[in-house]
């Protein structure tokens, strides 16, 4: 791999980050007369009660580095300096709790939903959408590309939502809501282990569900092309038998393309991920960040949204430095 | 000794209009040794008759009738795995998109390896014993042995022939049919490449069949002409007494419309278009085109027959 | 016009897609001519009722008559789509072509920042701005704001088909013949881009929906008004799935779902159009 192209990687890995810091301190300044913190900040000083006296440290912080009479661009200096140390603030709602202190806990469950049920309908979906368009493959198969076209038309959270209703709700196979049982507590055994999985395989399935058949219909149409090629001609010609041809020659390459789909599928793939959690009350990120809009709980929205453009500017990167790995004609590229 | 015997060979590619006929009726043989030049314009039918013969043809296409004998065995009866395994060990292919026909992912020595490992029955060989064999291979056509350890983007159009080369003659097949191997290389790589593979044809001493364009490197590089025409052979004979008396008037058009015996001899092309192989003109497919056109080819289908001595013609003149 | 109507033919993705849209605009159609719209506001029936013969999709806890929320609700949605799709093809058609045809610095600019910000997700954005003015939030103001995100996809793909199209030999012909850069892009590149354009704009007038359901799953859609998306949050608000009530929330997620496969559908038989090579499918 190119030292050129490991560099021009990580550079847009942190112009990705730096969009996205700027875009969380611009957007909400661009309403005009408003500030919402400061509005929510006035609003709990008024009502008073037990943290009155937090809420005005933390009031007067808040104008120390993003008060009025400061430029902007000051502003914007302590907010990326802030940032720059993962020091996303407190929770309005839940002071004196710091915003890194709701996210760290929610981020396993988030990332372990999202990776498993990605892998899993990538791996499935390309290999199911291959073999559809494999000449050697069993015909039933085709059968299964019209019900793969229709989830695959049907955002995650609205199939997550007729999965409770038919496996939770009427035959109640699954709970409808929640991580684990309320009264479990965490620990290392086995039980809660299988108790973890069982809550999670509904919010999974709606995600593989979903998108199966999204990668099933693009690796179908980069077969196709494939199959054409003449390399794949020469192999068959070569006596070699279909299993190799289909994997090693077929496969192999229109893995190439769709790794590329993957990669710039990621965004839409969270945020669905995020919405399938609050369908199903799941304790990641997604519900985090749902409480915090209900409570208007800015900081916490704003670090919410900080941590998922970090994620994906990371798992893009993640994939842009793997691959390589798959084409040696990048690897090689200005050796 | 004949190595190879086409008979009444028919390819049809079932469309929704109806069946092409891109091989119609074909029969010549194939001695040992012996290098056969096929030409013939664009779409009348060479490549799919080539891949035919390896059974590599996908549907729509369907061979309908005829047998393909390799010493006595017809390949056409042959299982699916028995036919696998007579793909590259009896009968090889060079293909024609030299360009595109190497695996990008996958490094040299890997698909040399695929050819042999997947047809080396009851493992005779080991691995260090492969090795030792590509690095043969690969330098019996002129590249150097490191060549094995490269990925195909690394190659020059020319090297990845060669590359071809080698993995066609890798398990010595009987027969090595070569579709326009050159045609997307320049003229000067074009002469070196066939150079080494007429040299490594003969050193395992399988025979050739040979489709091209270029009628002056057919000239100088086969034994015998094979001229389709409409997915029909239409005359077939030694090449020599082809160019010095060609039989068919078709073949003559051919011959005549070459710029000069020195320069490129590229087959320009003859008056009047090619005939749709969905609905053939009726008799001879060549009437509408044909300068010695009488009444009855219109109607009366010619056969091919031997007219003179080891010559073979297909037109109602003869 | 004779050729659209040769692909309509022809290629049954697209006919399928549009038979089901037409389906779909003719049952709203019957709804808007027999329904009494007023009834989508709250207090308008008794509420929790499940489907009778008075109301065929049944009542909210609200008391709205959701056979008139629905018959509100669809349009609004696909406004929402159809505003932000076009703006954001417009746009993307615009820059796609400025980047493409004229390469260079302008097109390395231009290629960074649709890079850029198709990498950042977009229902991140969306959260931080609607967060903000969420009580003022209009179906037509969620439009806008998602046509500000919504050109970067056509600009992309837009501008890959105009760089293999520059190349080709009539553009040169063109040039030769003394025609003028505007003149070339709109007599000669424009026409071969059409179905990709239309293919584009389906594909936007889809991924806005998505957006804009998407927001309003997490609440931040337009209050005032009773879009599919909203109506499914009020619905998981108020505990509709487990109290039974799956008159509420079923309808709106079934029109969605029905939206989004006819717009598939359109868009898979455009791309068939546009990329032959993807036509030997069946
Ligand atoms: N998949 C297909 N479906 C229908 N007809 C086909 C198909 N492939 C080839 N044909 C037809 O079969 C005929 C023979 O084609 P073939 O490729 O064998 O010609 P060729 O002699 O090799 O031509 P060239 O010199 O251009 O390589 C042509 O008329 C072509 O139109
Ligand atoms: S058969 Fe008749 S038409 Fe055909 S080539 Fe011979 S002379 Fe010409
Ligand atoms: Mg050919």
């Amino acid at each position: 791999m190119s030292i050129r192209y490991v560099l021009g990687r990580l550079l847009f890995f942190f112009v990705v980050v730096w969009a996205g810091i700027t875009l969380i301190f611009f957007l909400p300044r661009l309403a005009p007369g408003r500030d919402p913190v400061r509005e929510r900040l006035g609003m709990m000083a008024a009502m008073g009660g037990m943290n009155a006296e937090n809420v005005e440290r933390l009031a007067q912080a808040y104008e120390a580095k993003f008060g009025l009479d400061l430029p902007l661009w000051q502003q914007y200096l302590n907010y990326m300096s802030d940032i720059a140390r993962f020091n996303l603030g407190y929770s309005l709602a839940k002071f004196p709790t710091r915003v890194i202190d709701i996210i760290g806990p929610a981020l396993p469950w988030t990332i372990s939903l999202l990776t498993v049920a990605t892998v899993l309908a990538f791996l499935l979906g390309s290999l199911l959408g291959g073999l559809i368009a494999w000449d050697g493959a069993p015909p039933i198969l085709r059968f299964l590309l019209p019900p793969l076209f229709t989830f695959s038309a049907i955002p995650y959270y609205l199939l997550g939502l007729i999965l409770i209703y038919l496996f939770a709700f009427k035959l109640k196979w699954f709970p409808l809501t929640g991580g684990s049982q309320i009264l479990t507590m965490p620990s290392v055994s086995f039980s809660y282990l299988l108790e973890l999985i069982y809550h999670s395989i509904l919010p999974a399935l709606s995600i593989v569900l979903a998108s199966i058949g999204f990668w099933a219909l693009s690796m179908r149409g980069m077969m196709i092309t494939v199959e054409g090629e003449d390399y794949v001609t020469l192999a068959e010609a070569k006596g070699l038998p279909s299993g190799r041809v289909f994997l090693w020659y077929a496969m192999r390459n229109a893995l190439l393309p769709q790794t590329t789909a993957l990669a710039l599928s990621l965004g839409t793939i969270l945020s669905g991920s995020l919405l399938v959690e609050i369908m199903f009350g799941y304790p990641g990120i997604g519900s985090a960040l749902f409480i915090a809009i209900t409570g208007f709980d800015y900081f916490v929205i704003y670090g919410i949204v900080f941590m998922i453009v970090v994620t994906i500017a990371l798992a893009t990167l993640i994939l842009d430095l793997i691959y390589p790995l798959l084409d040696p004609r990048i690897r090689y590229q200005e050796n | 000794m004949t190595v190879l015997r086409v008979e009444n060979l028919r390819v049809h590619y079932h469309t929704k209009d109806g069946p092409v006929r891109a091989v119609e009726n074909v029969s010549f043989a194939l001695q040992r040794g012996e290098r056969l030049g096929l030409v013939g314009e664009s779409g009348s039918g060479k490549s799919t008759m080539v891949l035919s013969l390896l059974r590599m043809l996908k549907p729509p296409a369907r061979i309908e009738s005829g047998r393909v004998l390799l010493g006595d065995i017809d390949l056409l009866a042959l299982t699916d795995a028995q036919m696998r395994a007579a793909r590259f060990s009896q009968i090889a292919l060079i293909p024609q998109g030299a360009m595109n026909s190497l695996n990008p992912v996958m490094r040299i020595k890997t698909q040399l390896m695929d050819t042999i490992r997947y047809h080396n029955r009851n493992n005779r060989l080991d691995q260090s014993e492969i090795m030792a064999h590509i690095h043969e291979l690969l330098e019996a056509v002129g590249l150097d042995r490191s060549v094995a350890n490269m990925y195909p983007h690394e190659l020059s159009g020319g090297m990845k022939q060669r590359v071809c080369i080698a993995m066609g003659i890798s398990l010595q097949p009987q027969v090595i049919l070569a579709d326009e191997p050159t045609s997307a290389l320049d003229v000067v790589v074009q002469r070196q490449v066939m150079e080494t593979l007429g040299q490594a044809q003969e050193e395992i001493g399988a025979s050739l069949i040979l489709v091209g364009h270029d009628m002056g490197l057919m000239a100088q590089f086969v034994n015998t002409i094979g001229v389709m025409y409409a997915g029909k052979l239409v005359e077939i004979g030694p090449v020599d007494a082809i160019f010095e008396e060609p039989l068919h008037p078709y073949t003559r058009l051919l011959i005549a419309s070459l710029p000069s015996l020195e320069g490129k001899r590229i087959f320009r092309g003859i008056p009047g278009i090619t005939p749709s192989l969905l609905t053939p003109p009726p008799g001879c497919a060549f009437h509408p085109r044909c300068p010695q056109v009488m009444e009855h080819c219109k109607a009366e289908a010619p056969v091919l027959q031997e007219v003179r001595p080891g010559r073979w013609v297909s037109c109602l003149l003869y | 016009m004779d050729n659209v109507l040769y692909h309509i033919r022809r290629n049954g993705m697209l006919t399928a897609g549009f038979v089901a849209l037409f389906l779909m605009i003719a049952l709203w159609f019957i709804g808007y001519m027999t329904v009494d719209v007023k009834q989508a506001a709250p207090l308008s029936a008794r509420p929790d009722l499940p489907p009778s013969r008075e109301f065929l999709l049944g009542t909210d806890s609200a008391g709205r008559n959701m056979l008139a929320v629905m018959v509100i609700g669809a349009p609004a949605t696909l406004q929402i789509g159809l505003i932000a799709g076009a703006l954001g093809t417009i746009v993307g058609t615009i820059l796609g072509f400025t980047a493409g045809y004229f390469g260079g610095i302008v097109d390395s600019v231009i290629r960074s920042i649709a890079d850029v910000g198709l990498t950042v997700p977009a229902l991140a954005v969306l959260v931080v701005i609607a967060s903000v003015i969420t009580t003022t939030l209009s179906p037509e103001i969620l439009a806008l704001i998602i046509a500000g995100l919504a050109w970067m996809f056509p600009t992309r793909t837009i501008r890959s088909q105009v760089l293999t199209m520059r190349e080709r030999a009539y553009v040169e012909v063109a040039r030769l013949n003394g025609l003028n850069n505007l003149e070339i892009i709109f007599k000669e590149l424009m026409p071969n881009l059409l179905p990709y354009l239309a293919a584009s704009f389906v594909g936007a007038v889809s991924a806005a929906v998505l957006a804009a359901i998407g927001l309003e799953a997490l609440g931040l859609g337009p209050q005032s008004e009773p879009t599919l998306g909203m109506t499914i949050y009020w619905a998981r608000y108020y505990n509709g799935l487990p109290r039974g009530m799956w008159w509420w929330w079923a309808p709106p997620l079934l029109i969605i779902i029905m939206l989004f496969i006819a717009l598939f559908m359109i868009s898979a038989g455009l791309d068939e159009i546009a990329n032959p090579r993807a036509r030997r499918t069946t």
